[in-house]
C-alpha cells in the first residue's frame, strides 16, 4: 500500500504540491491523471527518495520512504527523463542495477531480451527514445519490484511496444502482486490497465476512484417522456440533464437498473441506458462545465 | 480469442465478459474447458487482473463458467443455471419482437426465423 | 473485490543497504578512467620517468654515484614538493567534479538517489573512489620510483615516503576542499569557480582592503599578510611553506643533503581536508536533490553568496573603477567619496549579478532591493567608520612596554634605515610618530597642493614598523611636506626627525646594524673616484682599496665620526647636503665568523657610507691610510659644477683638481 498524507512541496515559494493526498491499495494499478504542471512528477519524485516533503508524510507498507534504502531496494522506477551514463550499453547500466536492487533476476533479464528487440551491446545513448525506454522498462522489471513507480512510461513507445510493455507489467502484477502507480496526462492511456484512478490538478489530487466503483456508479440514459410532460420531472436525482427535440440525456448517480426503475414511473416512451465513457464519468464527477476538466482528462 | 473494442463505449470487462459468453454460447468454449487464467489473460491483453477478474465473476454470477478453487474457472455444463440472464434475454427478445411488428414484420416471419435460429440437434 | 494475488514475498529482511556501495565505486572507477589515466600519467612521467632519464640518460654519464643519488633526492623531493602542489590544486578540483557531476544534473541526481542507497552512501562512496584513485595513483609511482632508483642503486626510502606524503597529503587537502565546494552548488562550472574563488578569497580580501585602508587611513600602510590569512590562502602558503632546502658541495660539484622544510604544513592540510570531507557530508545530507542545476544549493549559502559576490565587486572592481575614472578626473588627494560611489555602484551591480545567478532570471529588482540596500547602508557605513577612524588607527601609536623593536625608514638627502631596540631611542621615534600625526591636517592639505608644484616646498617621508611583543606588527608610512624654514624650527615633526637622524644610536643601527648584528669582522675595503689622480697612472674612476689594517682604522674612524653627531646632518636640505656630503662612496668589506668561507671571489658582505666633510675623523683617517694616493674627495656639488661645464673649462677643473686626464669623464 502506498500511502500519500497531505504533502506539501515548495519551490521557491511555489507550491508544486499543495496538500497532495493518495492511497494505492495493495497490488493495484493506480493511474495519476492531470494535465502538464499539475506535481505529478514532483509526487512521484517524492515516492521514489528523491525530493523531501517540506509537509505531510509518504508510506509505503507502513514505512516512511525518506532514506529508506531498504524499502528502497523493493521499489524501481521509471522517470521520465530516465538517466544513463554517457558510454554506458544497456549491459552496463544492467551491471548497475544488479549492483543496487538485492532481488535483481538475471533470468528474468535474460527472458525479457526476447520480449525488448534491443542490441545490449549498443551505447543507450545511440538508441531511439522509444528504445531508451524499453531499455528502462527492461531493467527496472528485472529489478523483480514489489512496487512499480512509473512516469509517463509509455510516452515515444508505439503501440506494438505499449501494449507489450503493459502485458509484462499487467503480468506482474497479476503474478507478484506488484502495486503499481503509473501517471500519465491521458485518461484512456490508462483505462485498461488501471483499477484506481486519480485525478491531479495544481498540487492536490482532485478526486481518486476505483474504476468498477465509477462504472457501477453513474448512468446515462435517453429518455422519451410521454405527451405532456416536457420537463424532467423535478423528483428525479439527475446529476446533469441535455435534450435533443423529444429526447432526454440524464446523467445520474446510481446503478442502470435503480434508473430504469425510477424513470419508469412516469412510464416514458423510451428508456434507453448509454455506456458512460471515463472521461463522461470524470466530468460529471468533477462537477462538469464549472471546471475545466476538460483539459484535465482529455 | 478476445478482442477488445477501444472505440467501444462498454466498459473494458463488459466487454470481456460479453466477448467470453458469446464464446461460450457459441460453443467455440465447449463446456467443461478450462478458461485461460485470469494472469494469463491479463498480460496477454494488457489489462488490469482485476478488470478480468470481475468479469469472471460476473459470468460465474450467471451461471456460465464456474471456478474450481486451485484449478481455475471451466466453462459451465449445466445450461440451466442461467436462469437470470435468460429472463432478461427473454425480455429483450420481447421488446426485439414488438419493434419488428411496428415495423410490419409479420408474425410468420417471426416464426420461421425462430425455426430457423433454432439449433439443428 | 476479494480477488488477490499470492504475492511471492522475496527476502529482503537480510537486506542492509545504504552505506557503501561497490557497485558504484567500480562504476566510478571505470567511468572516469580517463581522469585517472592523466592523473596517473602525469606522476608517472614526473617521477619514475625523469628519475630514469637522469639516472640513465646522457646527463648521467661521467657523474659519480654519489652525485647521481644527490641529484635524484633532489629532483625527486622537488617534484613531489612543487609538482605535488600543483597536482593536488589542478586535479583536486577535477577529481571532485568528475565524482560528483551527478548532482549537477537533475536526470542522474534523480537516479542515484532513487537507487536503494542512503545519501551518506554515495557520498562516501564518491569521496572514497576519489581517494582510491589518487592513492592508487600515488601508490604506483612510489612503486615504479622505487625500482628505478634501486636498478640505480641510489634508492632512499624515506624520500620516497616524503616525496609521497607531499604527493598524497596535498591532493588529499585539495580533492576534499573542492568536494566541499561541490555540496554548495549544482552547477558543474561553478565547482572550479567556487573552488578558486575560495582558495583565494582570504589573500584577496585582505589585500583590498588594506589597499582601501592605504588610501584613506592618513598613515596607514598595510599590515603585511597575516598568518591566518596566509592559512586561509591553501596554494600560496603551501608553495611558501613547503620547499626543499640543500646545501651546495663544491667536493661533489652539485647540492647535497636535499630535505623538505614545512612538513607540518602538508600534515595540517591535510587534516583540514579530513575535516572538509566530514564538513561536505554535513552539508550532502542537507542538501536538496531538486537544487541540480541551481548555482547555489544550501540556503544560507546563497545569502553569504550574494553578500560576498556584491562585497566582493565592491572591493576589487568599484576599487578598480574609482582608479580608473574618478582619480582622472580630480587632481590631489584621495576622494572618500568619489571611492564610495564606485563601490556602492559595482556593489549593487555585483548584489544583482548575484542574484541573478541564483534565480535563474533578470527580473530580481523588485524582490531583492531591501538586501541591495543593506549592502548600499553596510558600504556606506563602512566609508563613514574609515572617515571616523573608529578603530584608531590613524591616531595609534602602540604603548613603548609593546613594542620589542622598531624599524624606522627614513627618506631625504640619504636613504636611512634601522632596526631599534634602544627604549629611549624607540621613546624618541614615538614623540616624532605622534608629532607627525598632529600635522596630519597641514599634511593632507600639502599633499593636494604638492601637485601644483609649490617650489617653496619639500617632501620626504617616513615609515615606521614596530614590530610587538605579541608578534603583530603596526606599520605606518608618512608622507612629510616642509618647507625648509620649518626644518629649524623646533616645533615641527621634521625639525625633530632632523635631529633625531644625528643621534648616535640611531646613525650606528643605520649604518652598521647589519655588520654589528653579524658580528662580523672588516677584511678590507674600497673607495671609488670620479675625479682624477692629480698625478701618476692617469686612471680614471678608479678606486682605492684598503688592506685589512687601514679598513680596520677606516671603521674606528667612522664610528667616532657616528657617536660625535656626524652623520645624519642635512638630511632635509638638499643645498647644504650637496654642498658638504663627498660623491665618494666608502666601502668596508668584512666577514662573518661561522659561515662557510667560499674559495675565490669577494666578499659579499659590506658596509656603504656616504659620509660628508663634517666626518674629520674619517678624513683624517683616509689621509692616514695613504691608499688615496693624493686622490681628491668631491663634494655632489663640486661634481655637479664639474658635469655641468663645458669641456672646455673642464681642463681648467681638470687642473684645479690636479688630474691630467683628459675628458672622456666628463659625459659619464
Amino acid at each position: 500500500m502506498i500511502e500519500v498524507k497531505n504533502v506539501v512541496k515548495r519551490f521557491d515559494g511555489f507550491a508544486a504540491l499543495d496538500g497532495a493526498t493518495l492511497t494505492v491499495p495493495k497490488g493495484g494499478v493506480y493511474g495519476l491523471v492531470g494535465p502538464n504542471g499539475a506535481g505529478k512528477t514532483t509526487l512521484l519524485r517524492h515516492l521514489t527518495g528523491i525530493f523531501r516533503q517540506d509537509a505531510g508524510e509518504i508510506l509505503i507498507g507502513g514505512e516512511p520512504v525518506w532514506e529508506n534504502p531498504a524499502l528502497k531496494a523493493r521499489m524501481a522506477v521509471i522517470p521520465d527523463d530516465w538517466y544513463y551514463f554517457l558510454q554506458a550499453t544497456t549491459a552496463d547500466m544492467m551491471r548497475f542495477y544488479r549492483g543496487f536492487y538485492p532481488q535483481f533476476s538475471m533470468e528474468r533479464y535474460n527472458r525479457l531480451r526476447e520480449a525488448f528487440a534491443i542490441d545490449e551491446k549498443k551505447t543507450i545513448r545511440r538508441l531511439s527514445k522509444g528504445m531508451q525506454k524499453q531499455a528502462a522498462f527492461w531493467l527496472t522489471l528485472s529489478c523483480m519490484p514489489d512496487y512499480l513507480i512509473l512516469d509517463e512510461p509509455v510516452d515515444g513507445l508505439d503501440p506494438v511496444m505499449r501494449r507489450q510493455v503493459w502485458s509484462l507489467v499487467m503480468g506482474d502484477v497479476a503474478e507478484r502482486g506488484t502495486t503499481v502507480l503509473v501517471s500519465s496526462h491521458n485518461l484512456r492511456e490508462l483505462e485498461d490497465v488501471c483499477d484506481h484512478v486519480g485525478i491531479m490538478d495544481r498540487g492536490k489530487v482532485l478526486l481518486e476512484r476505483s474504476l468498477a466503483q465509477l462504472q457501477d456508479n453513474m448512468v446515462k440514459l435517453q429518455v422519451v417522456f410521454p405527451d405532456g410532460v416536457t420537463e424532467v420531472p423535478p423528483e428525479l436525482p439527475v446529476l446533469h440533464a441535455s435534450r435533443i427535440g423529444r429526447i432526454h440525456t440524464l446523467i445520474m448517480r446510481m446503478g442502470a437498473r435503480e434508473a430504469e426503475r425510477l424513470v419508469a414511473q412516469y412510464s416514458p416512451l423510451l428508456v434507453d441506458a448509454v455506456p458512460l465513457t471515463l472521461e463522461e464519468i470524470f466530468i460529471y464527477e468533477l462537477g462538469g462545465a464549472d471546471y475545466a476538466v476538460k483539459d484535465i482528462v482529455l | 480469442m478476445i478482442s477488445l473494442n477501444y472505440r467501444d463505449a462498454r466498459p473494458i470487462y463488459e466487454q470481456i465478459r460479453d466477448e467470453l459468453r458469446k464464446l461460450i454460447v457459441t460453443g467455440a468454449l465447449s463446456s467443461e474447458e478450462k478458461l485461460p487464467s485470469v494472469r494469463s489473460l491479463a498480460a496477454e491483453l494488457a489489462i488490469n487482473p482485476n478488470t478480468i477478474q470481475r468479469a469472471y465473476n460476473e459470468l460465474e454470477q450467471e451461471g456460465y463458467i464456474c471456478s474450481v478453487p486451485g484449478k481455475g474457472s471451466f466453462a459451465s455444463a449445466d445450461a440451466m443455471a442461467g436462469a437470470a440472464r435468460k429472463k432478461e434475454l427473454l425480455e429483450k427478445l420481447r421488446e426485439l419482437m414488438r419493434e419488428l411488428r411496428w415495423l410490419g414484420v409479420t408474425r410468420e416471419e417471426l416464426l420461421s426465423l425462430v425455426e430457423e435460429g433454432e439449433p439443428s440437434d | 473485490m476479494n480477488w488477490e494475488v499470492p504475492t511471492m514475498r522475496s527476502k529482503t529482511s537480510s537486506f542492509k543497504g545504504g552505506g557503501f556501495s561497490r557497485t558504484l565505486l567500480g562504476k566510478n572507477l571505470t567511468r572516469f578512467w580517463p581522469l585517472w589515466a592523466v592523473y596517473t600519467a602525469a606522476w608517472l612521467i614526473m617521477g619514475p620517468l625523469m628519475q630514469l632519464m637522469l639516472l640513465s640518460g646522457a646527463s648521467a654519464q661521467g657523474r659519480t654515484q654519489q652525485r647521481l643519488a644527490a641529484d635524484a633526492a633532489g629532483q625527486l623531493l622537488n617534484v613531489g614538493t612543487k609538482g605535488g602542489l600543483w597536482m593536488g590544486v589542478i586535479f583536486g578540483c577535477l577529481f571532485a567534479m568528475a565524482l560528483f557531476s551527478y548532482l549537477c544534473s537533475p536526470r542522474a541526481t534523480g537516479l542515484m538517489h532513487a537507487f536503494p542507497i542512503r545519501r551518506e552512501g554515495l557520498f562516501v562512496t564518491n569521496y572514497l573512489s576519489g581517494v582510491a584513485a589518487f592513492l592508487g595513483a600515488d601508490v604506483l609511482t612510489l612503486a615504479l620510483t622505487a625500482a628505478v632508483q634501486g636498478a640505480a642503486g641510489v634508492l632512499v626510502w624515506k624520500n620516497l615516503l616524503i616525496w609521497f606524503a607531499c604527493a598524497a597529503g596535498m591532493m588529499l587537502f585539495f580533492y576534499s576542499f573542492a568536494v566541499f565546494c561541490a555540496m554548495f552548488t549544482g552547477q558543474l562550472l561553478a565547482i572550479p569557480a567556487f573552488y578558486v574563488a575560495l582558495n583565494g578569497l582570504a589573500a584577496g580580501v585582505n589585500t583590498l582592503v588594506q589597499s582601501f585602508a592605504s588610501a584613506f587611513l592618513y598613515g596607514y600602510t598595510g599590515g603585511g599578510t597575516p598568518a591566518w590569512v596566509r592559512w586561509l590562502t591553501p596554494a600560496w602558503k603551501l608553495g611558501r611553506d613547503v620547499n626543499t632546502n640543500s646545501t651546495w658541495s663544491s667536493r661533489l660539484d652539485t647540492n647535497i643533503n636535499y630535505r623538505v622544510e614545512g612538513l607540518e604544513s602538508v600534515a595540517v592540510y591535510a587534516a583540514a581536508g579530513l575535516a572538509f570531507a566530514a564538513l561536505a557530508l554535513l552539508v550532502c545530507r542537507v542538501r536538496r536533490s531538486e537544487t541540480a542545476g541551481d548555482t547555489v544549493t544550501v540556503g544560507w549559502a546563497g545569502k553569504l553568496f550574494r553578500v560576498g559576490v556584491s562585497v566582493c565587486c565592491a572591493l576589487s572592481l568599484g576599487q578598480g573603477l574609482y582608479y580608473l575614472i574618478w582619480n582622472q578626473l580630480s587632481r590631489g588627494g584621495n576622494s572618500l567619496t568619489g571611492i564610495l560611489a564606485c563601490m556602492v555602484f559595482l556593489g549593487l551591480v555585483g548584489y544583482f549579478a548575484a542574484e541573478m545567478l541564483l534565480r535563474k532570471s533578470f527580473r530580481v529588482f523588485r524582490s531583492s532591493w531591501k538586501g541591495a540596500a543593506a549592502v548600499t547602508a553596510a558600504l556606506l557605513i563602512f566609508g563613514a567608520c574609515v572617515r571616523a577612524d573608529v578603530t584608531g588607527v590613524v591616531a595609534r601609536v602602540p604603548a613603548a612596554s609593546d613594542i620589542r623593536t622598531l624599524i624606522v625608514s627614513v627618506g631625504g638627502q640619504n636613504y636611512c634605515s634601522a632596526g631599534i631596540r634602544d627604549p629611549e631611542l624607540i621613546e624618541k621615534f614615538r614623540e616624532v610618530h605622534r608629532a607627525v600625526i598632529g600635522e596630519r591636517e597641514t599634511m593632507q592639505q600639502r599633499e593636494k597642493r604638492s601637485y601644483a608644484a609649490d617650489a617653496d616646498q619639500q617632501n620626504s617621508w617616513i615609515t615606521l614598523e614596530y614590530q610587538l611583543k605579541n608578534g603583530s606588527s603596526v606599520r605606518r608610512n608618512y608622507e612629510i611636506y616642509y618647507t625648509p624654514d620649518e626644518v629649524k624650527d623646533a616645533g615641527t615633526a621634521i625639525s625633530k626627525l632632523a635631529e633625531l637622524v644625528t643621534e648616535p644610536a640611531f646613525q650606528r643601527a643605520n649604518l652598521l646594524g647589519t655588520f654589528l648584528e653579524q658580528q662580523g669582522r672588516i677584511t678590507g675595503g674600497e673607495m671609488s673616484f670620479t675625479a682624477y689622480r692629480p698625478s701618476g697612472s692617469g686612471a680614471y674612476g678608479d678606486y682605492a682599496a684598503f688592506d685589512a689594517a687601514a679598513a680596520q682604522q677606516l671603521y674606528d674612524a667612522l664610528c667616532a665620526d657616528i657617536d660625535q653627531g656626524h652623520f645624519g646632518v642635512n638630511q632635509f636640505d638638499q643645498d647644504r647636503w650637496d654642498q658638504e656630503t663627498y660623491s665618494n662612496n666608502l666601502t668596508l668589506y668584512y666577514s662573518i665568523p661561522g659561515r662557510e668561507a667560499d674559495g675565490g671571489g669577494k666578499e659579499m658582505d659590506s658596509i656603504n657610507v656616504e659620509f660628508s666633510v663634517r666626518c674629520t675623523n674619517l678624513r683624517a683617517a683616509l689621509e692616514k691610510t695613504g691608499a688615496l694616493n693624493g686622490a681628491v674627495l668631491e663634494t655632489y656639488a663640486q661634481r655637479d659644477a664639474w658635469n655641468g661645464k663645458a669641456p672646455a673649462e673642464a681642463e681648467t677643473h681638470a687642473v684645479i683638481g690636479g688630474a691630467d686626464g683628459p675628458t672622456e669623464i666628463l659625459v659619464d
